[in-house]
């Protein structure tokens, strides 16, 4: 429930023993390793594993995405993480297994782009052969004695005729066949005497045409291209069979998944290992682990022979934060880290944030039914996926935010809008004859749920206060507790007493002002400076009066999740029952998704902005221990 | 009488139209800041979906008054009967007032916010919630003005 305490650790080892006591560490995943300065005879520690593994992990994350790719198997989003051993997971043969296969799938990938990049170069040689399939001589006819052959293209706009003529005039004895023709051009093959040929390729460049030359091509078109065509299915066969080979099995790929990981694990460790220093006996470390670690660590450590010390942070020495929540608060931990994690010598905020932000998050959804899909939603995915880490986490807060909502969405009559009554009215055409909710309605009655949302906000706000008076009694500033939070209280409690008695309530609040004024200007030096800076500080209130305003956002979200549900409803109704169903479903689909969002970020934002600007010291480092890396796969811990 | 009627729809009008263009244009804005970033890496369509709704709910507030003055004046789901004088209408109008121009221009402003928030989500993926945070400043402002005139229009008999 607090900000765990951290020991500074340091340890020295032999030289030998480096990657086995990184590697056992991670296994602990208790410590957190810190670069070592160097120091006198004592240099850095080279490692050129570290570039071979990421190497390797390169090839193993393109083998990945291939393999999801060409895979032959079902993941959904709901499969489990396939689950290693520990003993499996350091195992050198892992890697080397899943490398082998990753060489397979990349090798075969790079002959299937080599191969279909072949196929369509040999495709488009085959369209250029295409036009010439009805000549029946080779397309590279040597010139005889007498005669030569000219291949021409000429375009499209001159007829067969125009191009006979044309060849006929340059030269008399020649034949000009027109090929064949298609929408840009006419294919045209002429057989004229050798000493004709000049003269009736110029006449045919006079009217557009260009010579065509299939050097060495001693086949007709129609041979040619059954010749490519027989190359081309080769190839094609080729590529379905490397096609084929790609199919990795799940095993394969789960075991890719886990040799992902493992290599990772590795890359840390070897990071780790660059940190610290050394000679070339001995090795020397640096970091932090959590106090309670201790003796745990103490006894592996002399169970390996191992030098270390463990000491408490010294004052100018910034320790990681982890802070140790109770099961409830600790989804709530997200919603901070998001902000900032707290200071290691501040204060753990999650406690007393968690419950607002659950009601408030409630309160502006305030929708039993969106709720409760809420909480569904969360459960499965619990139950289903089996998650971990930062989603796991959210789908905890899913699930008690979703219950919170259910909660509020009860006592202020929401179910999917106002779906009871209105399904009611549906059928019976008459109105319900019950209240839905069980205190009261906000959109009957928005002025009690305006003063609701407020009196919630005093309520947060005197709590910021409250945890800010209690760390400055913790560090020895009772006083400043008193004057700084304790007049404020005695201001507010006038302010409230003027409700209902007025002239007791101006007493009080009298008293609580001029306690701040008195007080307020205390850093000052001269007496002038000290009453000014006093009065100044009454300003402040506007302070906290908009702050408290900044609730009334609560009642506007519940309004606009209702209000919004009741039109759907409504809507559905003007369409009949059929209709209503189908209004019923988008509707209320889209109205949970804006309002998910904007519950979100705005019960976020209460935090952040009034409830953590009162007290909280953000700005520190989440501790992030050298531990196995599961991004794929669960490792199953055992003793190593 | 009539004359009072139309004042009540003009209000319902404002507030669908102005805020809804508001939304609009904001949507519009954190769009095109979105699809630059997706091109480079489709993985991010989540975050930046997020982002890009948030300028939406403007729209949705309008529509939310524009409903709620429906159902006063009779036009929906209710009783046509009720009599609407000019001054009842006014009243309706101006209730109309503040949505209508803080949803225009916040849900502007909020979607410039959340553009630049896109460039967070571009460089720093894990930061998501503090663009979300920063564009959620600015609709503090519509939901104020959207109290108000839930207020206001409460407040008319």
């Amino acid at each position: 429930m607090a900000i765990v305490r951290m020991k500074h650790l340091s340890v020295m080892a032999m030289a030998s023993e480096r990657k086995k006591l990184l590697e056992l560490l991670s296994h602990i995943g208790v410590v957190e390793i810190s670069e070592t300065a160097e120091c006198d005879g004592f240099s850095r520690v080279e490692n050129p594993v570290s570039e071979k593994l990421l190497e390797e992990l390169t090839t193993v994350k393109s083998a990945i995405s291939l393999a999801k790719r060409y895979g032959s198997f079902k993941k959904g989003m709901f499969t489990p993480r396939p689950a290693v051993t520990e003993r499996e997971f350091f195992d050198d043969a892992l890697i080397s297994a899943a490398l082998s296969d990753a060489k397979r799938i990349t090798d075969a990938e790079a002959m299937l782009s080599r191969d279909r990049a072949e196929a369509a170069r040999l495709s488009a040689v085959a369209e250029t052969y295409t036009p010439w399939c009805e000549l029946d001589v080779p397309l590279d006819t040597p010139s005889g004695r007498f005669y030569d052959t000219t291949l021409a293209t000429v375009p499209a706009s001159k007829s067969a005729e125009d191009i006979g003529q044309t060849v006929a005039a340059a030269s008399e004895l020649s034949e000009c066949f027109v090929v064949s023709a298609d929408r840009e051009l006419n294919y045209v093959f002429v057989l004229s005497f050798c000493d004709d040929t000049e003269r009736v390729r110029d006449a045919l460049k006079q009217i557009g045409g260009a010579i065509v030359r299939f050097a060495g091509v001693d086949k007709t078109a129609k041979e040619k291209i059954s010749e490519l065509q027989k190359e081309i299915s080769e190839l094609e066969k080729a590529i379905s069979e490397t096609e084929a080979s790609l199919s990795v099995t799940e095993d394969v790929y789960d075991r890719l998944l886990a040799a992902h990981d493992a290599l990772e694990t590795r890359i840390s460790v070897a990071d780790a290992e660059e940190m610290g220093i050394g000679t070339e006996r001995v090795f020397y470390i640096e970091g932090w682990c959590p106090a309670r670690e201790e003796k745990m660590l103490t006894e592996i450590f002399e169970e390996n022979g191992t030098a270390y010390e463990f000491r408490d942070p010294e004052e100018d020495e910034e320790p990681p934060t982890l802070t140790h929540s109770a099961r409830f608060i600790s989804p709530f931990e997200t919603v901070t880290n998001m902000y900032s994690p707290p200071a290691y010598r501040g204060i753990d905020p999650n406690p007393t944030m968690a419950p607002f932000f659950a009601m408030f998050f409630g309160i502006m959804l305030s929708d039993a039914g969106y709720g409760l899909l809420l909480m569904l939603a969360g459960i499965f995915a619990l139950v289903k996926m089996k998650p971990r880490g930062g989603f796991k986490n959210f789908m905890q807060l899913a699930i008690i935010c979703g219950a919170s909502t259910v909660l509020w969405g009860l006592l202020f009559g929401g179910f999917f809008g106002d779906a009871i009554p209105s399904v009611y009215r549906l059928f019976t055409g008459k109105v319900f004859p019950y209240e839905t909710a069980l205190w009261f309605n906000p959109t009957n009655d928005p002025m009690t749920m305006l003063i609701f949302s407020l009196i919630l906000g005093g309520i947060q706000i005197v709590a910021g206060m409250a945890v800010k008076a209690y760390m400055m009694i913790r560090d020895g500033q009772v006083w400043d507790a008193i004057f700084d939070i304790g007049f404020w209280w005695v201001l507010f409690a006038g302010a409230i007493t003027c409700i209902f008695n007025a002239k007791v309530g101006l007493y009080v609040l009298g008293a609580g002002a001029l306690g701040l004024i008195l007080t307020q200007g205390r850093a000052k030096k001269n007496i002038i400076g000290k009453f000014f800076s006093g009065v100044l500080s009454l300003y402040d209130i506007t302070g906290y009066f908009s702050d408290i305003l900044s609730y009334s956002r609560l009642l506007a979200l519940s309004l606009s999740t209702a209000v919004v549900g009741n039109v759907i409803n409504t809507m559905g109704i003007l369409t009949g029952p059929i209709g209503f169903f189908v209004v019923f479903v988008i509707g209320h689909v889209f109205n949970i998704a804006i309002n998910l969002v904007g519950s979100f970020v705005h019960s976020a934002r209460l935090q952040y902005v009034e409830y953590f600007g009162k007290f909280y010291e953000s700005g520190g480092r989440l501790f992030s221990p050298l531990s196995i890396k599961t991004k794929n796969i669960d490792v199953i811990k055992e003793e190593i | 009488m009539e004359l009072g009627l139309a004042l009540a729809l003009a209000g319902a009008a404002l507030a669908t139209f102005l805020s809804g263009m508001g939304s609009a244009k904001g949507v519009g804005i954190v769009g095109e800041a979105a699809s630059g970033v997706v091109a480079e890496d489709p993985s991010k369509f989540g975050q930046t979906l997020l982002l890009q709704a948030l300028p939406a709910t403007q729209g949705i507030y309008g529509l939310l008054i524009a409903f709620l003055v429906l159902l006063k004046v009779g036009a929906v789901g209710g009783d046509p009967q009720i009599e609407i004088t000019v001054m009842k209408g006014l009243y309706i109008f101006l209730a109309c007032l503040p949505i209508a121009f803080v949803g225009y221009f916040s849900a502007i402003r909020q979607g410039r916010v959340a553009a630049a928030g896109v460039g967070i989500v571009a460089k720093r993926p894990e930061e998501v919630s503090k663009a979300m945070i920063y564009a959620a400043m600015v609709e503090t402002y519509a939901v104020l003005a959207l109290l108000v005139s839930f207020l206001m229009l409460n407040g008319i008999n």
